[in-house]
C-alpha cells in the first residue's frame, strides 16, 4: 500500500472523528442545559448513551431527520 | 508499464471495506449540509493546489502508485484529467440527484468507463470551478428530503439522493489525494 493510500485512510479516520465531534458537542450542550434546568447532576456516561442513541436512531430512521 | 483496463474496478478488500464499513458510517454521520460544507472545502483545496502549479505540469501524465479507492487505469491521469473526470462524474451525479429527488427512476446505466477522462486539455480548472459552483447552488436550493428512489453505484450499493450527495464529497476528496500524489511524482521527476 502506497504512503498516499495510508495517508488517505488516516484522513478518513480524522474526518470521522471530526463528524463525531460535530454531533457530540451539541448533544452534550443540550444534555448539560437539561441537567441545569432540572437540577440534576451532569454525567459523561449519560452523554455517551445519548450520543449512541442519536446515532442508532439515525441508522434506522435517517429519512428527513436532522437535515 | 501496462495498467489494467478502464472499469477493472478496485481490489476486493478495498471494495469490501468501502461498501460494508465506510458507506454505512458516512450515512449516519453526515447530513446534506455537512457534506456540502466538506465538499466546498475540498474544491477550495484543489483550486489552491492547481493554481500553485505551472500550466505545463497540469497536462503531464506520470504513472503514480495506486492511491486509495482509485482504479489502476486512473494512475496515468494528469491533473487536468482528474479535473475533467471530476467534472464528468459530478455532472452525471447531479443528474442522478435531480431525477431521484423527483422520485423518478434513473434509467441510464452508470459505468466507470463512461466517466473516464478522455481529453487532456490545456485549461480545465475554469470548467471544473464552474461546474462545482453550479452544483453548490443546485444542492443549496434542493429540498433536503431523502428520496425513496435509488440508483446503484457501479461498485457499491444502491444510493438515494442524499447518499449521492455524500458520495460527491468522498469522491472529490479521494481525487484530491490523487492530485497530491501526481504533484509529488512530478516533483520527484524534476529532481531526477
Amino acid at each position: 500500500m502506497s504512503s498516499n493510500s495510508i495517508g488517505t485512510i488516516f484522513r478518513i479516520v480524522f474526518i470521522f472523528f471530526s463528524l463525531i465531534t460535530i454531533w457530540f458537542i451539541p448533544i452534550a450542550i443540550g444534555y448539560y442545559c437539561i441537567t441545569l434546568l432540572l437540577g440534576i447532576s451532569f454525567s459523561f456516561y449519560n452523554t455517551m448513551y445519548l450520543f449512541v442513541g442519536v446515532m442508532v436512531f439515525r441508522m434506522f430512521f435517517p429519512k428527513n431527520v436532522f437535515i | 508499464m501496462k495498467l489494467q483496463k478502464p472499469g477493472a474496478g478496485l481490489p476486493q478488500i478495498e471494495k469490501g471495506v468501502i461498501r460494508y464499513f465506510l458507506v454505512p458510517i458516512v450515512r449516519v454521520l453526515f447530513t446534506w449540509n455537512i457534506a456540502l460544507l466538506y465538499l466546498k472545502s475540498e474544491v477550495e483545496k484543489i483550486k489552491k493546489l492547481v493554481e500553485s502549479l505551472e500550466k505545463e505540469l497540469l497536462t503531464k501524465q506520470p504513472i503514480i502508485d495506486r492511491t486509495f479507492a482509485i482504479e489502476d487505469d486512473s494512475r496515468r491521469y494528469s491533473i487536468n484529467m482528474v479535473l475533467e473526470h471530476l467534472t464528468i462524474t459530478g455532472t452525471g451525479v447531479m443528474g442522478v440527484i435531480k431525477t431521484l429527488s423527483n422520485e423518478q427512476e434513473f434509467t441510464r446505466a452508470l459505468t466507470i468507463e463512461g466517466v473516464k477522462a478522455n481529453e487532456n486539455k490545456q485549461e480545465q480548472l475554469k470548467e471544473f470551478i464552474e461546474f462545482y459552483e453550479s452544483y453548490f447552488s443546485f444542492i443549496e436550493n434542493l429540498p433536503k428530503i431523502q428520496s425513496k428512489a435509488t440508483k446503484k453505484h457501479p461498485w457499491f450499493v444502491n444510493f438515494n439522493n442524499y447518499d449521492w450527495n455524500i458520495f460527491m464529497f468522498m469522491h472529490t476528496f479521494i481525487h484530491r489525494r490523487q492530485i497530491e500524489a501526481i504533484i509529488k511524482k512530478l516533483g520527484e521527476q524534476n529532481v531526477k
